[in-house]
């Protein structure tokens, strides 16, 4: 039943869009009829809009008079009933509608300058050599920021047992001016160097 | 002949680059590294010994050998010509290239910038007299250099006049947004205080942390593109805060509506001298009641709070032994009229300085028992836990940062900015 219903609220939808397009046509021919007449008569004509020239359609959102109905936004057609000829205010100066050209192989091109710093040049002194042998070495584990002691400390209990014959001594940074610090970790052979918080 | 040195690094792609870029700025062109997994469960180091020991023991490469002068490359003056569209591909450069969390844009902040062509940039020079040749240092990643051209540069692709030159010269001079690479959330603020704000008609008012005044915003905008371009900050490479901070850069004027001498006065200049003050490090900023950290008996302490408010909030921030945690209060003009006039420890703002260095305290106890203090230091051998007391928690009055600006109406806000510049911005016109 209710099938059926939508059915028939459907034909009769078509049914009434059929004889609005049959008196659309009827009106537009009348139009078309009554133009030459119009023009023989001297009536004025409003000033040319967007809608005669096939470019229009590319620039639809740019009309600056949108409230009149003389300067249609999409017209695909001249003979669309959406164009009157016979504007309901004729005496109103009506405003062409800016064309704004979006670009395209006209965009311009700018010549940009790069904003970026500039580091000097670094005088290189390459790594310290490296130790020819472990014997009789002293190595210091630094950990220059007091962090993850618990790991850094397992360190120089695994050196000596696995190098013997070289010290390994462990050394936390209380803080990074300590001097004394700094003398005892220049009397040492090699560094680890351990950088936690 | 020097020590060898192996570091421990953590198997983190973005630390070990900072460790080899610091290596470099230090004249080893590649430092030698042992990298253990990023895992703070891991407690015994002694499965690496042999990695530390071959790292201390090889000989060394021709590379890490060499010795002599490095240069790193030069950016040319003209970056590119291009449209709009591959100009913004330009300098957003490769998007996808920041393996730690990115993407970020590499040479802009990441929004629409305007292009900076020769003419736009001759332009800007004309807001100061200095010479576009000039130069000032960026020391965040190392020591870069920037002309003042280059500084131009960047203000003509934040949007920036050119009578904003000498705000955002003082701001480069500052450091602007570099970061820092460590793992904090350091942020950028600036407060311009003079006759200059209101020259380039900087907002000091209603909404003034928020984006649409030209000055403030162009300026915030400045700030981050010369931190990116002239600082040397790489979000997520060299700059590697894990949450970022919101005041990147915030920028705003002080309002000229209040009952104590402007900060420009304040701080020792004249009245008709302009100056910015710059705070660096940890900054951060609780809105006029996003926050309520102490009882209101009536809507007027609700809106406009009470000095003893203020010293609530500032005693929230229980950082010890970081050089100074700066305070900050932010109070409307008619609050700051009104704390004037009804509370005799704001007559001034001296005495308001002096109160809150009198009275923000913090527990002595909770001290002996913060991780940072004891990195550094060791309680008294006879402490008993709960019975040290209190003692100031604001050392100087330089701590302390008192700021008018708002709208019409009662607000006050509270927070945290250190480490505080001041600087003039007349010098850079």
């Amino acid at each position: 039943m209710i099938f059926n219903h939508y059915v028939k609220l459907s034909e009769r939808r078509c049914e009434v869009k059929k004889k609005i397009t049959i008196i659309g046509f009827i009106f537009l021919a009348l139009i078309l009829a009554a133009m030459p007449f119009m023009a023989a008569c001297g009536e004025e004509e409003p000033a040319p809009t967007a809608p005669t020239t096939p470019t229009a359609p590319t620039t639809p959102t740019t009309p600056t008079t949108p409230t009149t109905p003389t300067t249609p936004t999409t017209p695909t057609t001249p003979t669309t009933p959406t164009t009157p000829a016979t504007p309901t205010t004729p005496a109103t100066p009506v405003t062409p509608p800016v064309v704004e050209p979006i670009p395209t192989a006209g965009e311009p091109v700018f010549t940009v300058m790069d904003p970026r710093s500039y580091m000097d040049a670094i005088p290189y002194i390459g790594l310290n050599p490296r130790l020819d042998t472990l014997e009789g070495k002293t190595i210091g584990i630094v950990n220059l920021m007091g962090g993850n002691a618990a790991a850094l400390e397992t360190i120089a209990p695994a050196i000596m047992d696995n190098y013997p014959g070289t010290e390994a001594v462990y050394v936390e940074m209380r803080d990074s001016k300590d001097a004394a610090q700094w003398a005892l970790i220049e009397t040492f052979d090699g560094v680890i160097l351990g950088n936690n918080y | 002949m020097g020590i060898p040195v192996v570091t421990q690094d953590f198997n983190l792609p973005d630390l070990l680059t900072v460790a080899n870029e610091n290596s470099i700025r230090g004249g080893v062109p590649a430092v030698r590294q042992v990298a253990v997994p990023a895992d703070t469960f891991i407690l015994d180091y002694s499965p690496w010994v042999p990695d530390f020991i071959d790292g201390l023991t090889r000989p060394l490469t021709a590379e890490e050998a060499e010795s002599g002068v490095y240069q790193p490359p030069l950016p040319p003056r003209i970056a590119m010509t291009g449209t709009y569209a591959e100009m913004m591909d330009y300098f957003e450069g490769d998007l996808v290239a920041h393996y730690s969390g990115g993407p970020w844009a590499w040479m802009n902040d990441g929004s629409p910038i305007v292009p900076p062509t020769e003419e736009a940039v001759a332009r800007m020079l004309t807001g100061t007299s200095h010479s576009p040749d000039e130069i000032i240092e960026f020391t965040a990643y190392g020591t870069r250099l920037a002309t003042i051209e280059k500084i131009a540069v960047n203000a003509v692709m934040a949007g920036c006049k050119p009578e904003y030159m000498p705000a955002v010269l003082a701001i480069a001079e500052m450091g602007a947004c570099a970061g820092y690479s460590g793992d904090s959330s350091f942020g950028n603020l600036y407060v311009v205080s003079g006759p200059y704000a209101k020259e380039i008609g900087m907002n000091c008012g209603f909404d003034f942390w928020c984006t649409g005044n030209p000055a403030n915003t162009s300026l915030e905008k400045a700030c981050q593109l010369m931190g990116t371009n002239l600082g040397g900050c790489i979000h997520g490479i060299r700059m590697l805060e894990r949450t970022g901070n919101k005041h990147w850069g915030s920028t705003f004027a002080e309002h000229t509506d209040t009952p104590w001498e402007t900060l420009n006065v304040h701080y020792g200049y004249n009245a008709d001298e302009s100056i910015m003050l710059g705070f660096g490090g940890k900054v951060e900023v609780i809105p006029f009641q996003n926050f309520e950290v102490m009882n209101a008996r009536d809507l007027e302490e609700c809106q406009a709070g009470t000095p003893l408010h203020a010293v609530a909030a500032f005693e929230c921030n229980t950082t010890v032994d970081l050089g100074i945690p700066g305070r900050l209060l932010i109070l409307a003009p008619d609050t700051a009229h009104l704390w004037q006039r009804k509370y005799p420890e704001a007559r001034t703002m001296d005495s308001l300085e002096q109160y809150f260095m009198d009275n923000v305290m913090r527990s002595v106890d909770l001290k002996y028992d913060n991780y940072w203090w004891l990195k550094r230091g060791s309680p008294p051998e006879d402490w008993v836990p709960g019975t040290a007391g209190f003692e100031p928690a604001i050392a100087s009055a330089d701590e302390i940062t008192i700021i008018v600006a708002g709208g019409t109406g009662d607000a006050w806000s509270f927070g945290f900015g250190c480490p505080r510049q001041i600087i003039s911005i007349d010098k850079w016109r």
